[in-house]
């Protein structure tokens, strides 16, 4: 057992992260750091903070009572030493990650764990906003298993102070970021600000108290994008100040949709421990729900607007647009998406002539397979934000960008989401295959060495696109050595075609009815280049004319087709999503 | 209980702190509508929707925007140091009366239970009034 020592240093600790709270506002009123107050959220947030302690302190006889039932029945005697409390805090921030997740993902327990969330400010006062209901919820049973083991009750509630005391400088916006060895193992102030986001990119993500490892592992990791500032607090946003009203609110607009007329005990049950969100008719708003809105392209959805601010409980508004649900199949299933197109004409950079080339420009494409055991995204074309520019700023590196289309809303109009894509697999790292593919940070990236190298080198990083993939640098990575079966059945495989890029790869895609087909990348731009064997001066000695024999010999043998992504004649023809090819 | 008891007061002097601290160093809130087109800005980008025209309030912090013929109503009321954004449809209000020159609404909706709007143009006003008494709830 701990001595008593431990728990009068952490509240004392508490005491001095408290006045942390007035040195922010005396910094942030004189400007020196990011940190936005407000005097009626602050007071909301320590009128929450009061009912919080009230009811821990009447309630906390749960947690305790719990744990020591359990003590009492325990395998092993732990004793408390530096090792065994090491070991208790590793467990006890796992049990955190898995309380913190649940709290978030079933309506019940986000009716008390959501309090949390409702400030739309985000700075150290938030901390004092905590939930009344915790120990009333239920999810002090995950505490159970830890004294089960046979840690003591005071350990694994020191390790849990100790947890929680780590947290309170994260609630801020006064730190950028943290060293990169910092940020990738630990709990960061830019990690939990995208926990607190709003923004649909950023909804149900980095759940860790300490250790950031629990959510690389389990996948919900998400990185802080400079390109999407965080909206703090909630999908719908409170409109009052009143603790008693913010810290109750879920629960009564809970006990509304039990209530509602005409439920089945499966309806009710899935108002109660689905996800925030769900609906009986299938008119969600849950996380996933609203990553599939194209809320970019402005249509009008008056879904969002009915369900999301709870008019939902009444009669349906008129102008509901129903959300696809993600393509479900049975064998795997090629998009095509229209990810923008360049003008150019200079084809001598490809050792062609004006002459021989019948169209000069180049279209962007991007797939996606749907197979039975997950999605692959093989590039990621142009950046989406180029939709609606003038071409005049569109110009890189000579080729004007043209985009009418956004990847995430044609993504959207099949059902999906970036958070739907297992796996992105990026042709190469040239700026027209990467305009968003820090998107897709959350997939697992399937990369061969080469390339990764070159993407985050100290070069790379001044490129103006950099951003554009950036997040991938802490995304889940699989370095490829060899081709690679992704799903293991031979029907999407990595074939590394080095040349153009040291890292360059095909894709094999080999489907039911329209047969094998090969995804070149940037083997080829131009189909002339394959009729009449040219190839870019600079790629003579680099691998490219290896890589194309090893190809024709693999279309030789399969019978496959070749699709050459930014052929025009291939763009203009090819089957493009909503449809698709089997 | 003496722990307990400690621990309140700790937080009720805490915010008696944050609030001498937030008045002395005078952090506020100062932002104002500067007319129906930044209204209707600042809710479309709040909700995926396009209003046709807008009525700001007296004092800036709120506006009543008009969602088009299916007779939805758009609130943008301002909410701290941000704007809060919802869509009024039919039902949706439980009373809308006039206070002076205020409208003052009654949601149902435990979580955000009521605003008031003042608008110094009387037609606009009367015309608001009957829209937003159009959407109450039948049992209201």
């Amino acid at each position: 057992m701990p001595d008593p020592v431990y728990f009068q240093a952490a509240a004392i600790a508490q005491v001095l992260l408290l006045l942390l709270i007035p040195l922010e506002i005396l910094f942030a009123s004189g400007a020196r750091f990011k940190a936005e107050y407000d005097t009626q959220d602050t007071l909301a947030n320590v009128g929450v903070s009061v009912g919080s302690v009230f009811f821990w302190g009447i309630l906390s006889w749960l947690f305790f009572g719990g744990v020591t039932l359990a003590y009492s029945h325990r395998l092993f005697d732990i004793p408390f030493t530096g090792w065994s409390f090491l070991l208790v805090f590793a467990l006890d921030d796992c049990r955190y990650y898995w309380w913190h997740r649940i709290g978030h993902r079933s309506r019940w327990f986000w009716a008390s764990h959501g309090v949390h969330h409702s400030s739309q400010h985000f700075n150290l006062s938030t901390n004092l906003r905590q939930s009344w209901t915790s120990e009333f919820s239920g999810l002090v049973l995950l505490n159970v298993p830890l004294a089960w083991i046979g840690f003591h009750p005071s350990a694994i509630a020191l390790a849990f102070s100790v947890n929680l005391l780590y947290q309170f400088w994260l609630h801020t916006e006064t730190i950028d970021k943290m060293p990169r060895w910092f940020e990738w193992l630990l709990n960061t102030p830019s990690h939990h600000r995208v926990h607190h986001g709003s923004n649909p990119r950023y909804l149900d993500s980095n759940y860790a108290g300490v250790f950031m490892i629990w959510d690389r592992l389990f996948g919900t990791f998400v990185p802080e994008q400079a390109d999407e500032p965080v909206r703090y607090g909630l999908v719908k946003n409170l409109g009052t100040f009143n603790p008693v009203r913010i810290a109750l609110h879920e629960y009564v607009a809970l006990a509304r949709d039990l209530m509602r007329p005409g439920l089945t005990w499966k309806h009710r049950f899935g108002y109660f421990f689905g996800p925030p969100g769900w609906r009986h008719d299938g008119r969600h708003a849950t996380t996933e729900a609203l990553r599939s809105m194209r809320l970019a392209d402005r249509v009008i959805v008056r879904f969002f607007a009915a369900a999301v601010l709870g008019a939902a409980l009444l009669a349906p508004p008129p102008c509901i647009a129903a959300l696809a649900p993600p393509p479900k199949v049975t064998v795997p299933r090629l998009y095509v998406f229209d990810c923008g197109t360049l003008i150019y004409n200079k084809p001598e950079d490809y050792n062609l002539t004006r002459d021989e080339v019948k169209d000069t420009n180049m279209g962007v494409t991007c797939y996606l397979i749907v197979h039975p055991k997950g999605m692959l995204l093989y590039d990621t074309g142009l950046n989406d934000r180029l939709v609606g520019r003038p071409l005049y700023e569109n110009v890189l590196e000579g080729y004007g960008q043209i985009k009418f289309n956004t990847l995430e809303g044609q993504l959207a109009d099949i059902g999906v989401t970036p958070a739907n894509i297992d796996y992105l697999v990026l042709s190469h790292y040239h700026w027209d295959h990467v305009g968003n593919a820090g998107d897709f940070a959350g997939s697992t990236w399937l990369v061969y060495q080469g390339d990764r190298d070159q993407m985050f080198s100290k070069a790379a990083r001044a490129y103006p696109w950099f951003g554009r993939y950036s997040a991938l640098e802490h995304s889940k990575t699989t370095i490829l050595k060899a081709d690679h079966d992704v799903f293991g059945d031979g029907s999407v495989v990595v074939i590394a075609t080095p040349g153009h890029t040291e890292g360059h790869c095909s894709l094999m895609v080999r489907l039911k009815n329209t047969g094998p087909i090969v995804l070149s990348g940037d083997l080829y731009h131009y189909p002339e280049e394959r009729d009449l064997n040219r190839l870019p001066d600079e790629e003579r000695t680099t691998g490219t004319i290896e890589s194309r024999r090893r190809i024709e010999e693999i279309i030789r043998r399969s019978g496959a087709q070749l699709w050459i992504g930014h052929s025009m004649e291939f763009f203009r023809t090819v089957r493009k999503s909503p449809a698709w090819y089997d | 209980m003496s722990e307990l008891a400690i621990s309140i007061a700790v937080n009720v002097l805490l915010g008696l702190v944050l609030l001498g601290l937030l008045r002395w160093k005078r952090i506020g809130d100062t932002e104002r509508l500067a007319g129906a087109a930044e209204a209707i800005e600042l809710f479309s980008r709040r909700l995926p929707m396009t209003a046709g025209g807008a009525t700001v309030s007296h004092d800036g912090r709120s506006a009543l925007l008009d969602l088009g013929s299916d007779g939805c109503v758009g609130l943008l009321q301002r909410h701290g140091r941000r704007w809060n954004a919802r869509t009024l449809v039919p039902g949706e209000v439980s009373s809308a009366e006039l206070r002076q020159e205020a409208i003052k609404l009654k949601f149902a909706d435990f979580a955000w239970p009521h605003a008031q709007i003042r608008i110094d143009d009387p037609d606009a006003r009367a015309r608001w009034l009957h829209r937003l008494q159009a959407l109450r709830s039948p049992h209201a």
